[in-house]
């Protein structure tokens, strides 16, 4: 009898201790879900899915709603699915989304982020953690809508089309899941909680994965929402400076000094693409400004020898 | 001996051709748009760029995690150098989004019925 009593009280004390763990301050309780709209995204498709299967299945039902119609959790699965962990990383959800040209964002691990996107019609693909923390349980579920009334969080998660879970209960599991969450848009339709820098990191990335097409909507995309920011303009140069469009390429590299007119690095492209059209003169006048601007940098400070030494 | 060594470097050589990541140095004249934005993001920071080392490497390490050595090759290529970064630390440690099961407290709240009750 004694044995047995100190058994559950041992047991008693590893559920305690496991649950104590999470000290990090709750974002509902200062959350204001009286100001919440309430939104359900009911046309958001649902792809019952079979056990470890909720990486392709969560990722299927954000790229046919951003209009990948193709999309299915069976030619998602090569692509996403880590047999020997039996379950999908985060990188390789980013992966398959670029690979299906779009442009995943991993939005702000915040829960007026997370609403502000579901307002705006864009499914959230989150990772939650039904377990513990010492003893994680891994999921991806697409969050689609809140009840303000309930405080209930709607999912479509694993078997369940229409999940509802209360805020506080959803708050713990995604922050188990240290609030990772992505959108994942048609490249003309910026996340709404997007921030430049990041986002244009995210556009960035394509690019640097020759998906030059899908890169170019999103940066165009972002010059009409930032305008003054000078990166877009950049990155379009420089997709055409790949493509050997070097006279467009000068053409946004310009658009881009008139926007940063400190940024060494339009410069030296700049020069570049000038010196691609037998512009010499130009083109040395333009390495001179990026060496002017960072005479200490490794490429920029030799700008002018670089294009010189050019053939 | 010889066998191995065209087998090495065919192997690395496929996976130089057909990494857009790698494609993309051969415009080695300009600055990259990754480059500079990973400049901005990390402030006065060096933009800290993977080695073809450690894409291999990621590869090498799917591939012992039961991908399909071609489409590892296509997964590598759509991550960034941050993200090769994080895996190169560590598939195993990461969290790996996966269906619903029987969580542990489930278990340990049935051990302590059985504990009360049955016993």
């Amino acid at each position: 009898m004694t044995a047995r009593i100190i058994l559950i009280l041992v047991v008693l004390l590893g559920l305690n201790h496991l649950t104590g763990c999470a000290t990090a301050p709750m974002q509902y309780r200062s959350l204001n879900t009286a100001e919440l709209q309430a939104v359900e995204l009911v046309d958001t498709p649902f792809f019952p899915q079979e056990a470890y299967q909720c990486g392709p299945a969560a990722l299927a039902t954000v790229l046919v709603t951003s209009g990948v119609g193709e999309a299915t959790p069976e030619n998602l699965k090569p692509q996403v699915y880590l047999p020997e962990r039996e379950g999908s990383l985060q990188p390789e959800l980013l992966g398959a989304a670029r690979r299906a040209d779009r442009i995943p964002y991993i939005i702000q691990p915040q829960l007026s982020a997370l609403f502000a996107e579901v307002e705006a019609g864009h499914p959230v693909l989150v990772l939650q953690n039904l377990g513990i923390p010492r003893w994680p349980r891994w999921h991806y579920a697409v969050v689609i809508g809140f009840d303000p009334v309930r405080e209930q969080v709607i999912l479509r998660s694993g078997t369940t089309k229409r999940e509802m879970m209360s805020l506080r209960r959803f708050e713990q599991t995604w922050q188990f899941g240290s609030y990772w969450g992505i959108v994942v848009t048609e490249p003309e339709a910026i996340p709404v909680t997007a921030e430049p820098v990041r986002y244009l990191a995210a556009v960035s990335a394509l690019e640097q994965q020759q998906r030059f097409a899908a890169a170019i909507r999103g940066y165009e995309a972002a010059q009409r929402r930032w305008p003054s920011e000078y990166t877009p303009a950049f990155g379009l140069g420089n997709i055409a400076y790949q493509q050997g469009r070097y006279a467009d390429a000068e053409m946004h590299y310009y658009h881009a000094t008139e926007l940063a007119s400190e940024e060494p690095a339009v410069f030296f492209n700049l020069a570049w693409a000038l010196l691609r059209q037998g512009k010499r003169d130009e083109a040395i006048l333009s390495a001179e400004m990026a060496q002017m601007l960072a005479p200490e940098h490794s490429r920029y400070g030799v700008a002018v020898a670089l294009i010189e030494n050019a053939e | 001996m010889n066998k191995s060594i065209v087998l090495g470097t065919s192997l690395i050589l496929s996976s130089v051709i057909l990494n857009p990541a790698v494609m993309s140095t051969a415009n080695a004249d300009i600055v990259a748009t990754h480059e500079v934005v990973a400049e901005q993001q990390s402030g006065l920071n060096r933009a800290q760029l993977t080695e073809q080392l450690q894409r291999e490497d990621v590869r090498e390490q799917l591939v012992r995690f039961g991908v399909d050595p071609e489409e590892a090759i296509a997964r590598v290529a759509s991550m960034t150098d941050q993200e090769v970064m994080e895996l190169t630390a560590g598939i195993e440690q990461m969290p790996a989004g996966a269906g619903v099961s029987v969580s542990v407290s489930v278990i340990l709240i049935a051990i302590l019925i059985w504990l009360i009750f049955f016993r």
